[in-house]
């Protein structure tokens, strides 16, 4: 009886002292995207400071955009590694935050999670980029703000209408640095579906994101794929 | 008797070697922690919807063309600027928006949904609590 009671309390001695823990150098990874780049990579180091192997039996991730890499899975005390990640860019703009999660086989901390917080540089900020009149409602002006996000000033010269049905001015409100867009419609009983592109001066720089200005009318059609689930 | 004792004296010098430990090893960092949508609405709450809905599915293309809520449009960051124009053209303002990624786990239908706020300048736009496995959930029930 002694004997047991030992053993268990030996091994219950042993539970928190015998344990493995990875230790993450840097949880949490600030990075800001060069402007053109169409990923980041980043590394997460860590230590096992535990004195009990630890296997890492799963990483996930909050978004297909961002894929975890290791080169191995299970770590020996005092072993050290490091978990590699690419953020996949794609057309995201300004904060991005990203969480990967770590799940070992260690009891007592089970789950990690590192974070992923990346710049992506804009250049423009346009706001709203999407403009409608109903068919039949009046076909007043309606505006559209352009900011320069960079900090150097940018002139933008020219508003393109694509597709006709819709009259675009520029305004230059702060030179080089806001600018408004007035849309108004050439009347609003026909469907119109116009696309406006603004331009800035200097060519070697990107096009400001695509606006769109649309007179919709209702169709029958068009609800009849939009059904609520049932 | 002496055995309880001895068994008392054990106990507490596991405590106290516990508490070193902790001491030496603390408990790994949580960095971020993941937060309630408030503007996420669950399967039910969508079948009580009497507006029409645009379902937006914001994985990536790959796991779309696997499956997805019929009538779904794909709008994804990874091709914002290319799969925009195809919610645009099939806008109603009556519409309610409510945008899905695979589950509570990803934060893509999130994403999706404040850039149609305060990007498109879009109003009821919501996302779906549980997303996609959600739905094959309640689909798998009905059937």
């Amino acid at each position: 009886m002694r004997l047991w009671l030992s053993a268990a309390i030996a091994l219950f001695i042993c539970m928190p002292v015998c344990h493995a823990a990875l230790m993450w150098k840097n949880p949490s990874v600030d990075l800001k995207a060069e402007a053109g780049a169409s990923e980041v990579v980043t590394e997460y180091a860590f230590t096992n400071t535990g004195n009990a192997s630890v296997t890492i039996k799963e990483i996930t991730t909050g978004c297909d955009c961002t894929t975890p890499d290791i080169a191995k899975r299970t770590f020996a005390a005092g072993e050290s590694g490091i978990v590699k990640v690419t953020f996949r860019l794609g057309d995201r703009t300004g904060e991005q935050r990203k969480t990967i999660t770590i799940r070992t086989d260690d009891p007592a901390n089970p789950e990690s999670l590192l974070g992923l917080n990346v710049t992506i540089p804009q250049l423009w900020r346009v706001s709203p980029r999407f403009l409608y009149w109903r068919q039949g409602e009046a076909a007043k002006s309606q505006e559209i703000r352009i900011f320069v996000a960079g900090e150097k000033p940018q002139r933008l010269v020219a508003a393109e209408v694509l597709e006709g049905g819709v009259k675009a001015e520029l305004r230059e409100d702060v030179p080089g640095k806001a600018y408004t867009l007035i849309v108004t419609p050439a009347g609003t009983a026909v469907e119109t579906k116009a696309i406006i592109i603004v331009r800035p001066e200097d060519k070697t720089l990107p096009l400001v994101p695509a606006i769109y200005a649309s007179v919709i009318v209702d169709h029958p059609e068009k609800s009849a794929t939009t059904e609520p689930a049932k | 008797m002496k055995a309880i004792r001895e068994a008392i004296l054990l106990l507490l010098l596991a405590v106290v070697l516990g508490g070193v430990t902790r001491w030496i090893h603390p408990k790994p960092v949580r960095t971020q922690e993941r937060t309630h949508d408030a503007d996420a609405l669950t399967i039910d709450d969508v079948s009580r919807l009497s507006t029409p809905i645009r379902w937006i599915d914001a994985r990536s293309k790959a796991a779309y063309e696997a499956g997805h809520i019929p009538a779904a449009l794909l709008l994804n960051e990874d091709s914002w600027e290319q799969l925009l124009p195809d919610l645009i053209a099939s806008y109603a303002p009556d519409m309610t928006l409510i945008v899905y990624c695979d589950s509570n786990q990803c934060d893509a239908s999130k994403q999706v949904a404040r850039r149609l706020r305060e990007e498109i300048g879009l109003h009821n736009v919501f996302t779906l609590e549980g997303g996609w496995q959600a739905w094959k959930a309640h689909a798998a029930e009905k059937r």
